[in-house]
């Protein structure tokens, strides 16, 4: 190919990918500068793209004790639950998806295909027909409204995806390293913690990524499983402003950025290892 | 001291066995070569001694202690692999001193165990360096050092050299025969490659489909294989075998030329293979009539690929000029003294048999 159709070839593709771009991210850009906005501001036609005078006080009130009185929700604390499930769940499915995903990489017994297949399609079905049967078994436990039940439901449902993120990576690693650690005196879990691990770094940051995205933003099984307000979570959070405050939407915009927040963070700090953990084994390095 | 003894080793993956019984005695300090075409079983053998395959059936004993239900880190032996497995993630003095690490010894023996060994092998400039950083003779390297600086009684090598290119290779060759001579730990050392059996091993065996060949010195495999594929094996270019037959002492091939005086004694009439390696055959005036299919000289010698009336290629090395060129008729004759004799249907030599 020569220089000049290649050059078009570029910009035509860049061209796609920023209309794209725009398309997906408007609407979050949108909400982010209504958190900016005036009441009047937003209620006012016609409709302003830019804050007029841009004023934190929507933050303000979503962290103001006087502003609460009024208000349903506590946000700090519906902040500190979320972190405690998407932590605590995170921390559950790396640690048993770390040693389900090596014995699926490692180990040789009976049916382990099958089952590792099993886990995926365990995956496939629809998590709104898993709504009721989940709750009825919930209460039946006496887990229904408890942080704990969430963090323990949110772990079944990431652990499968986890391990299998975690067991194609480890699939990768030569086995001849681990052998190499035996023979230099370690044990099995030795040579699992001290050279296995480390070179899954990749895998097991994305597995950590990912479930941690999504159990901070899980809405469905929160919203029913939750009923008292000092045990609701961001979601639900952002969901009964709506219901609440239909007309002030500086405050969604304003709770909707913080919520987004830790989820960018993650995102920025981890997006080198993300590409790298999806791709394992697509090429050769 | 490190000497491995092995009885009827056998190993079986489901209903397929890959090791029929293998019986090998190795000496205190001596260098094994284990050597055969790829599926032979050398490496499972290898592999069953440093206890990463358990074995089906037999003992595998270290100085006369049965190691067979060892786990690897008991057996004292130390093994270097073939892509050399070096911890990505350690620099090259952490990869050489994670065995003493794990034996929980005191930082300071740790690293003047692995400062010695880095002199020993040249690696005392990359100690901090990390595998990648490394070129591929450096990595194998390394992945000796790690050996040694175990100081096993055996050291375990798992074609070693078939990462390296063709010079390093040849280095890397007498680096490992020198570190040898220079430590003389007994060493295990499995390659497909017969000129690093030839050139480096006390004792080679040769294996084939899950049983030894033949076991022997370079020279003695070289002068009496004991049968077609160990004399096919072992040598290169390899030994030339022709369809024979014996009429009255003497080896006649195609239309009854005579090769020379049979080796063995054989009953009168008896068909045989024939063998005679490239540089025991020479042009003379009679003898085996063929043609001259391709001159391929390499300067110090020249090598001729010849082809008999029959159709049979035969190759002759020579250092002499070669005045002939390709199509030429001329006639070969065997150094007396040099005739191989096989059995047609085991294959196996007859030397030193009366048929």
């Amino acid at each position: 190919m020569n220089e000049q159709p290649r050059t078009l070839y570029w910009i035509m593709l860049s061209l796609i990918g920023i209309v794209i771009s725009i398309y997906v991210l408007f609407p979050v850009f949108w909400l982010f500068l209504a958190s900016f906005k005036t009441q009047a501001e937003l209620a006012q036609l016609p409709i302003s793209f830019w804050p007029a005078s841009p004023t934190l006080d929507a933050y303000k009130a979503l962290f103001s004790p006087t502003h609460q009185k009024g208000q349903l929700l506590d946000w700090p604390q519906l902040i500190g639950n979320s972190f405690f499930i998407a932590i605590s769940s995170t921390v559950i499915v790396l640690f048993f998806g770390t040693l389900a995903g090596y014995s699926f990489a490692r180990l040789n017994f009976p049916g382990r295909d099958l089952i590792l297949g099993g886990l995926l399609i365990s995956r496939m079905f629809q998590g709104a027909a898993l709504l009721l049967p989940t709750y009825r078994l919930m209460s039946m436990i006496g887990l229904q409204d408890s942080l704990i039940g969430l963090v323990l439901l949110y772990s079944a449902f990431g652990l499968p995806f986890a391990t299998w993120i975690i067991a194609s990576s480890l699939r990768e690693i030569p086995k001849e390293l681990e052998e190499s650690a035996m023979i230099d005196g370690a044990s099995r879990l030795q040579s699992m913690v001290l050279v296995v691990l480390p070179l899954a770094t990749p895998a097991l940051i994305t597995a950590a990524m990912w479930h941690f995205v999504g159990a901070w933003s899980e809405f469905a099984f929160a919203s029913i499983l939750l009923e008292s307000n000092e045990n609701k979570t961001v979601t639900i959070g952002l969901a009964s402003f709506v219901e609440l405050f239909t007309l002030e939407f500086q405050y969604v915009g304003a709770a909707a950025t913080i919520v987004a927040l830790p989820i960018m963070l993650v995102f920025f700090f981890g997006q080198r290892y993300f590409t790298r953990g999806l791709l394992a084994g697509a090429v050769k390095g | 001291m490190g000497s491995v003894a092995l009885k009827n080793i056998r190993k079986s993956y489901g209903a397929v066995e890959v090791l029929h019984g293998i019986d090998l005695d190795i000496q205190d300090g001596e260098f094994t070569v284990l050597v055969g075409p790829s599926g032979c079983g050398k490496s499972t053998l290898l592999r069953s001694i440093a206890g990463l395959e358990t074995i089906s059936n037999g003992d595998i004993a270290i100085d006369g202690t049965v190691i067979n239900s060892l786990v690897p880190k008991d057996r004292d032996i130390a093994m270097v692999f073939q892509n050399y497995a070096l911890y990505p993630h350690m620099s090259v003095a952490k990869n050489m001193g994670f065995s003493l690490r794990l034996a929980k010894e005191p930082q300071d023996r740790i690293d003047s165990k692995v400062r010695a060994a880095a002199e020993i092998l040249d690696l005392t400039a990359l100690l901090d360096r990390y595998p990648r950083q490394l070129s591929g003779g450096q990595r194998q390297r390394v992945a000796m050092g790690r050996a040694i600086v175990r100081d096993p009684k055996v050291f375990l090598f798992d074609e070693p050299l078939s990462n390296l290119d063709a010079k390093l290779r040849v280095q890397m060759r007498s680096e490992i025969k020198e570190l040898h001579q220079r430590l003389k730990t007994t060493t295990i050392y499995v390659t497909h490659d017969q000129i690093e059996a030839m050139t480096m091993a006390d004792r080679i065996v040769v294996m084939r489909g899950g049983h030894v060949e033949q076991i022997g010195t370079p020279l003695e495999l070289y002068d009496n294989p004991a049968s077609v594929f160990v004399a096919g094996f072992i040598g290169s270019p390899a030994m030339n075998f022709l369809p024979a037959r014996n009429s009255d002492g003497s080896l006649q091939v195609g239309k009854g030329e005579n090769l020379g005086p049979s080796p063995v004694s054989l009953r009168n009439g008896r068909e045989v293979i024939v063998g005679f390696r490239p540089e025991d055959i020479r042009l003379s005036d009679g003898g085996l009539p063929a043609k001259v299919a391709l001159i391929e000289p390499t300067g110090a010698e020249t090598q001729l690929t010849l082809r008999t009336t029959e159709g049979n290629g035969v190759i002759m090395t020579t250092r002499e000029r070669i005045a002939h060129s390709v199509g030429d008729a001329v006639h070969v004759a065997v150094t007396p003294g040099k005739l191989h004799c096989f059995d047609t249907e085991t294959e196996l030599s007859l030397t030193g048999s009366v048929q």
